[in-house]
């Protein structure tokens, strides 16, 4: 579903990612896990539009998207919660979840993805009128990934899932992406290494904008790099 | 100069007696100025509060409008009441242009770039009314509200500033309608506080900035229209209000609509009350020290966060 070759990206004259490839198979669950500053933001940053790629392709449902604008990525089927939700702190519960929708023409349809996201996420509809910066962290969280599911995703990326939340939460929105698995495909960037790699059905390790190693997530948890840098074990 | 008492000052002799009721009509003409102003003011503030740009040629295009005002009634005997679509349509498109042709291009680039891009725009806009239509000061005398008035007790008050206050009333409040309710109002907030989500919400942002550079040129452009029927039209006629409006701007908040709106009415009565009790040299006095006074209070201005 989503391929990307030979992937070069840099911020101004600084080159982040290094000649990357890897792909997303349709109906999987498939993790990025790496240190600080290893790339991963910037990789879903290039995928969603946000950041040009300097070199290589991103392919996605067959089509080449990193020479479109952003916004229309998002009509194709790709929904990217950002690292460190970024909310509209300003504009209500609500409101940030119908942003989610922009792109989402019929009335009906949004009227539905709400109430979807409402029942996975009940506290968000008890708070649908409040501002969301008055909302605590986690509840934040579960607002960005809320949002990124109005958009009807074909694909979902999620960047930093487990921010904030408290483990019971971080179980129960893996949990949610359990269910929703069988309609979203998930790309998830993750620091809880062993969390993570416990759910996805491929994973791969950045290091210095490279790839390390890939694999099934239990192959990654056995071997020695992850092991090392990431459990240490 | 001394007084002795407080009572034996010009100042509260003048606010003795029957004086108050020119205090009184003062304050009405205050406010129905004000009014104008935010209508100004809330145009100036859109375009920052979405982009962070100062736009420095707002006041060029309210004489843009005023000029295109009065070319339709000399030209074709249309009143300024009637050329108020027109002029909003027109300053909508060059505000829309304006962005596609010039802020597009720089509103990334470092530093000063923007702010000296459209400074740039404002002189160039200025001279170029210069050479077009000379610097003489024209007047719209005979339009449908010119010279008449209303009288309420012994408040006597312009019709025509009576009309340019209240449409500018609903100007502002159609324009807050818009960006509170509507989904295009509701992606441009989304875009002024934080772009690069906003993309990431399928929102077009550059589409959000040419539509929020044009929402300001309507305001502006609607303005226009109403001042031309009582102010003098030149080609720096815009200028005066726009450094008005970045101060109203400031003192409400940059950014802040409603802030604008309140701005633009502190500065009408400032204006008109510190002309009274000053003199008219001052009056603009007035309006930076309550200015200055509130930026030392509340740095962000009154509805800044
Ligand atoms: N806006 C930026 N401008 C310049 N350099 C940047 C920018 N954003 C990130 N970088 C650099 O790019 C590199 C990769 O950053 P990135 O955010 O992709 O890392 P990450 O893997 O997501 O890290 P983390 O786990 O801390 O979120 C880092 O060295 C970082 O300093
Ligand atoms: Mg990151």
């Amino acid at each position: 579903m989503l391929k990307v070759k030979n992937l070069k990206v840099g911020y101004g004259n600084v080159p982040v990612i290094f000649d990357f490839s890897f792909q997303v198979k349709q109906g999987d669950i498939v993790a990025i896990v790496g240190s600080n500053g290893a790339g991963k933001s910037t990789l879903l940053k290039t995928i969603s539009g946000i950041l040009k790629p300097t070199g290589g392709e991103i392919q996605f449902m067959g089509e080449r998207i990193d020479t479109i604008p952003a916004y229309k990525i998002v009509e194709k089927g790709i929904s990217h919660v950002p690292e460190g939700r970024q909310v509209f702190g300003k504009m209500s519960i609500k409101d940030n979840l119908l942003l989610g929708a922009f792109t989402i023409k019929s009335e009906e349809q949004k009227t539905k993805l709400l109430k979807d996201v409402y029942e996975i996420f009940p506290i968000l509809e008890e708070r649908q009128d409040q501002k969301a910066e008055t909302l605590s962290g986690g509840e934040q969280q579960m607002l960005a990934i809320a949002r990124g599911l109005m958009s009807n995703p074909k694909l979902l990326m999620i960047d930093e899932l487990s921010l904030g939340l408290a483990p019971f939460l971080v179980d129960k929105v893996m949990d949610t992406l359990k269910i929703i698995r069988n309609k979203v495909t998930i790309l998830l960037v993750e620091q809880k290494v062993q969390e993570v790699l416990e759910i996805a059905d491929w994973g791969y390790v950045v290091q210095n904008g490279r790839l390390a190693i890939e694999g099934t997530g239990e192959e990654l948890l056995q071997s020695d790099i992850v092991k090392k840098a990431y459990l240490g074990l | 100069m001394k007084y002795r008492r407080a009572e034996d000052s010009p100042l509260f002799t003048k606010l003795k007696g029957e004086e108050h009721m020119i205090i009184a009509q003062i304050i009405a003409n205050g406010i129905l100025m004000g009014f104008i102003y935010a209508l100004v003011s809330v145009g100036l503030t859109l375009i920052w509060g979405v982009m962070d740009i100062i736009n420095f040629a707002h006041g060029e295009f309210l004489m843009i409008s005023m000029y295109t005002a009065f070319w339709m009634f000399s030209l074709f005997a249309m009143d300024p009441l009637i050329a108020l679509p027109i002029c909003t349509i027109l300053i909508f498109v060059i505000g829309v242009l304006t962005y596609l042709g010039i802020i597009r291009r720089v509103i990334n680039a470092p530093g000063l770039t923007a702010l000296l891009a459209t400074f740039g725009l404002s002189m160039f806009l200025k001279n170029l009314a210069q050479f077009l239509w000379t610097p003489n000061f024209r007047y719209i005398n005979n339009s449908m509200v010119s010279g008449k008035t209303i009288e309420l007790g012994s408040i006597v008050i312009g019709v025509s500033q009576v009309v340019a206050a209240v449409a500018s009333i609903i100007l502002t409040v159609a324009v807050m309608l818009f960006i509170d309710r509507t989904r295009t109002g509701k992606a441009i907030q989304a875009t002024a506080l934080n772009k690069n989500t906003a993309l990431l919400m399928g929102i077009n942002t550059k589409k959000i900035y040419a539509i929020t550079f044009g929402l300001s040129g309507a305001c502006v452009g609607a303005a226009g229209a109403l001042m031309a029927t009582f102010f003098p039209i030149y080609p720096a006629s815009g200028a005066l209000y726009s450094v008005l409006a970045f101060v109203s701007v400031a003192m409400g908040g940059f950014g802040n609509i409603k802030g604008a709106l309140f701005g633009g009415l502190i500065i009408g009565l400032a204006e008109a009350l510190g002309g009274y009790m000053l003199g008219t040299q001052f009056k603009y006095a007035i309006v930076f020290l309550i200015y200055l006074i509130v930026i030392q209070v509340r740095p962000k201005g009154l509805f800044g966060w």
